[in-house]
């Protein structure tokens, strides 16, 4: 039997504890609803500048900056030569495509060899950048009439593919596309159109990432949004709704935008070669790309800009069970770790602006120990209720206060999103996504945290992350299983 | 404390249902208004498809006769269609514009509070190529401090077309907050030959991103005159960019003339960019009197000169193909190269003599 004193004293802690969860929930929720409200104010800026933004002339300009596709493909059979027979009927005047096949050990290189007729080439390799796996062969079409270039190489991971593709492009800028997603039809010349605009600042832009779940896809086009059936990718519908639509622009309104999603980001070339390309180090090489890059800039103190472009949108297959999304999160959980200890002297630091002194130091608090703080009331309120520190009736109201919040900011971000694009056409898609908000506050948010928090412990004893490989649809199949489910 | 969390639960979920009422009543409101919107555009919008087709003037009568609220259903369709059309067409859709009075709103909005409203005012002069207003754009392209305002008179003033604005948009790339630089060539290379004595003239810029605009523009209007200056360019010019700025620009108006010029800078010594630019020229100028010097540069431990002068010979024909040939048989990077152009051509090559093949006949026909 514990002493008086010492159940008291524990009483106090616990109390202690959670006022300081509840504080901790409500400071996260204002700083995510403040992001998202500048990502309104992005986002409407953006809406009218669009009639006058000029898309068409870039079309036609012959001066339109080139861009060389990077689609890096490792055992993509399934959907490869789809995904490239779309990518090569983008609405983009000067273009190439550099599909890297990673070593892939079923049939990818022979679908795009007999797809496209390829011949080898021999090619005088660039060495800009350094690889872990060497080229050993590059294709080209035998017509000649398509831009396109296959590359085979020794496997060595998505970012040393992606470097590979960097090396052999031709093009002043850069576009990494990953192979099961898919890009609206003038997405690249939408995403492009800030370096039209201001040549010699902007460095790099990023577009938007939705969910093709649900979506019928004619053509490798998304030519009707729907939500998806399962509520597991529904709630990823809501979360990239708020992170990356609005969250994104809100940091790009702030000049401290840190992530570019892998799936889709233009860069030019010469920067990323002259920063030494996509770490191999981390499993989140693209955010790291472009903190290395706000690092290096600000440290030659040169003036540059990187944007978030709310339109162009890449359609990509989000998890839809339970195995593959917790894959995903601690995969993306451990970049973030790996990301924030290797740039961990720009944390706070007024050299790099508001990137050092407001971006990264959210990131910390509000990304990075999110997980943990979420974890831990998990366990500390019931301990303070069975001890009696913490009374039922604050609580459940703590509890619906805290998640309340969290669905306000859901819904605020889709207002947002409804005014400005309204992608969801249906009524009944909009319901969904409003249990979506509310139903993500139950049992996602608390596995969600769970998965981040071992894709933390992942980073910080440096686990092998090989063969975790998302088992993938393919987005045809997407499709098709949509038409036939569905009235 | 509980009191406290009482409150602010409660008020979250007031919060809560006000945003899924207002999410509910935009989508219903906009689908309603959209509905609205087509069923007032579709009688107006056959005959604005009448007139584009067919520069019908009763039709134009008709729209510029259609009520405030018809002509605002039917007002983004028709500007979309302006940017698709040409000749006729487009001289009645500006007509049906100017009878709407569109273009005087637009040039009341230029001198409007809110940039947005200025910027859309400058980009319906522009789609309606109103020559009359080159002068107030010219003002706002220096002077507007804001610069989607900026961005939209460049790409106005070259939609307009009049040759006195060439001076302004040279101006606007070499202030303090320069207009986009690709922009300004493409306006300067809409407004014709009329904008060449500008262009040459701003050869002597002091600021290079003047410079090479002024290249860039001479190069989309392919004016062979100003070949001298810009050779004098790639000569004497300081800065690396716009050197290989004017190696494009003679891609394009460069002659005989420039070959000696583009040798010298490709000579080791030069800058890498430098270098390969000439090289670039050289080749795409046909200049088969420098394939001793391109072949020298196969072995030039830079790249993209390397890499240059293999596709530089490759474009010479025959005389540079029997070059690369020799080069192939070796080892090293000049052969890796030298391989690479000679396969790339030869598919290029098998490309053209398939377009131009004869279509075969069917038997029977």
């Amino acid at each position: 039997m514990m002493p008086e004193s010492l159940v008291g004293a524990l009483r106090e802690l616990l109390w202690a504890a959670d006022v300081v969860v509840l504080g901790y929930f409500l400071l996260l929720n204002t700083a995510l609803l403040l992001v998202v409200l500048l990502g309104g104010l992005e986002l409407a800026g953006y809406l009218r500048r669009r009639p006058v933004s000029g898309v068409d002339l870039s079309f036609r300009s012959p001066l339109t900056p080139s861009i060389s596709v990077i689609m890096p493909a490792y055992n993509e059979s399934a959907g490869v030569v789809p995904a490239v027979q779309a990518l090569l009927a983008l609405r983009y005047p000067a273009m190439e495509a550099v599909i890297v096949d990673d070593g892939s050990t079923d049939d990818t290189f022979d679908r795009l060899a007999r797809a496209f007729d390829l011949v080898e080439v021999p090619w005088a390799i660039p060495t800009d950048i350094d690889l872990v796996g060497p080229v050993a062969s590059v294709y080209l079409p035998r017509s000649g009439t398509q831009p396109l270039v296959v590359v085979r190489k020794a496997n060595g991971g998505r970012a040393d593919a992606v470097n590979a593709g960097i090396n052999l492009a031709r093009s002043e800028l850069v576009c990494r596309i990953d192979a099961d997603s898919v890009l609206d039809g003038e997405a690249l010349l939408t995403v492009a159109q800030p370096f039209f605009d201001d040549p010699l600042r902007v460095v790099a832009s990023g577009g938007v990432v939705r969910a093709a779940n649900g979506c019928t896809i004619v053509g490798g086009r998304v030519t009707d949004v729907r939500m998806p059936r399962g509520w597991l990718p529904r709630i990823q519908v809501v979360e990239y709704l708020r992170s990356f639509l609005l969250g994104r622009s809100g940091w790009s309104r702030l000049g401290s935008l840190l992530i570019i999603s892998g799936a889709f980001g233009l860069f030019r070339r010469d920067l990323v070669i002259e920063v030494g390309g996509l770490s191999r180090d981390t499993v989140g090489e693209d955010a790291e790309l472009v903190v290395r890059l706000h690092r290096y800039l600000r440290d030659e103190r040169r003036d540059y800009r990187i944007v978030f472009v709310a339109e162009p949108v890449c359609w990509t297959e989000v998890p839809s069970t339970i195995s593959g999304l917790g894959r995903q999160r601690r995969r993306w959980h451990r970049g973030l770790t790996e990301l924030l200890f290797t740039h961990r002297t720009m944390v706070g630091n007024p050299r790099y602006g508001r990137v050092g002194t407001v971006a990264l130091p959210y990131f910390v608090l509000f990304e990075w120990l999110a997980p943990l703080i979420e974890l831990a009331a998990l366990v500390l309120i019931p301990m303070g209720l069975l001890i009696g520190a913490v009374d039922l009736d604050f609580a459940w109201r703590f509890l619906l206060a805290a998640y309340g919040y969290a669905v306000v900011v859901s819904l605020v971000a889709l207002a947002l999103e409804e005014v400005g694009f309204h992608r969801h056409r249906r009524a009944r898609d909009l319901l969904a996504i409003g249990a979506a908000v509310v139903l993500e506050n139950i049992g996602f948010r608390q596995l969600n945290a769970y998965w981040r928090l071992r894709g933390a412990w992942q980073a910080i004893r440096k686990v092998s992350t090989a063969g975790e490989a998302m088992t993938r649809t393919g987005l045809a199949e997407l499709a098709t299983g949509h038409r036939q489910g569905r009235s | 404390m509980i009191e406290a969390a009482t409150w602010f639960a409660v008020l979250t979920l007031v919060v809560a249902l006000l945003l899924t009422v207002t999410i509910a009543g935009i989508h219903i409101g906009r689908q309603s208004w959209v509905r609205l919107r087509q069923r007032r555009a579709a009688q107006p919008r056959r005959i604005l498809l009448a007139v584009a087709a067919e520069a019908d003037p009763d039709g134009i009568g008709q729209l510029a006769r259609l009520s405030a609220a018809q002509w605002r259903a039917l007002e983004p369709t028709a500007f979309d269609l302006l940017g698709k059309v040409r000749g006729e067409a487009y001289t009645a859709l500006v007509e049906v514009f100017r009878r709407r009075a569109t273009v005087d709103r637009a040039r009341r909005d230029l001198h409007r509070f809110g940039a947005v409203r200025r910027a859309r005012a400058v980009n319906v002069l522009g789609q309606l190529g109103d020559r009359t207003a080159a002068a107030d754009l010219c003002v706002l392209l220096l002077r507007d401090p804001h610069p989607e305002v900026r961005v939209t008179a460049v790409r106005a003033l070259g939609q307009v077309g009049d040759p006195v604005a060439a001076g302004p948009l040279l101006a606007s790339v070499g202030t303090a907050r320069p207009a986009p630089s690709l922009q300004v060539a493409h306006a300067l290379a809409q407004l014709g030959r009329g904008a060449v004595p500008e262009c040459v003239a701003a050869l002597g810029d002091d600021d290079r991103s003047v410079r090479m605009t002024a290249l860039d523009a001479l190069r989309l209007l392919g004016e062979a005159g100003a070949e001298l200056a810009v050779l004098a360019v790639l000569r004497d010019d300081w800065s690396v960019a716009v050197r290989v700025r004017a190696t494009l620009a003679l891609r394009r108006i460069g002659t005989g003339e420039s070959v000696p010029v583009l040798l010298a800078s490709a000579a080791p010594g030069r800058p890498t960019a430098v270098r390969a630019g000439a090289a670039g020229a050289l080749g795409e100028l046909r200049a088969v009197s420098a394939r001793g010097v391109l072949a020298a540069l196969l072995i030039s431990p830079e790249y993209p000169v390397a890499h240059a002068a293999a596709g530089a010979l490759a474009a010479l024909g025959p005389p540079g193909r029997r070059l690369l040939a020799l080069a192939a048989a070796g080892v090293g990077q000049a052969a890796a190269h030298a391989r690479e152009a000679l396969a790339v051509d030869a598919l290029t090559r098998r490309r053209v003599v398939t377009a131009a093949a004869p279509v075969p006949v069917r038997p029977g026909r």
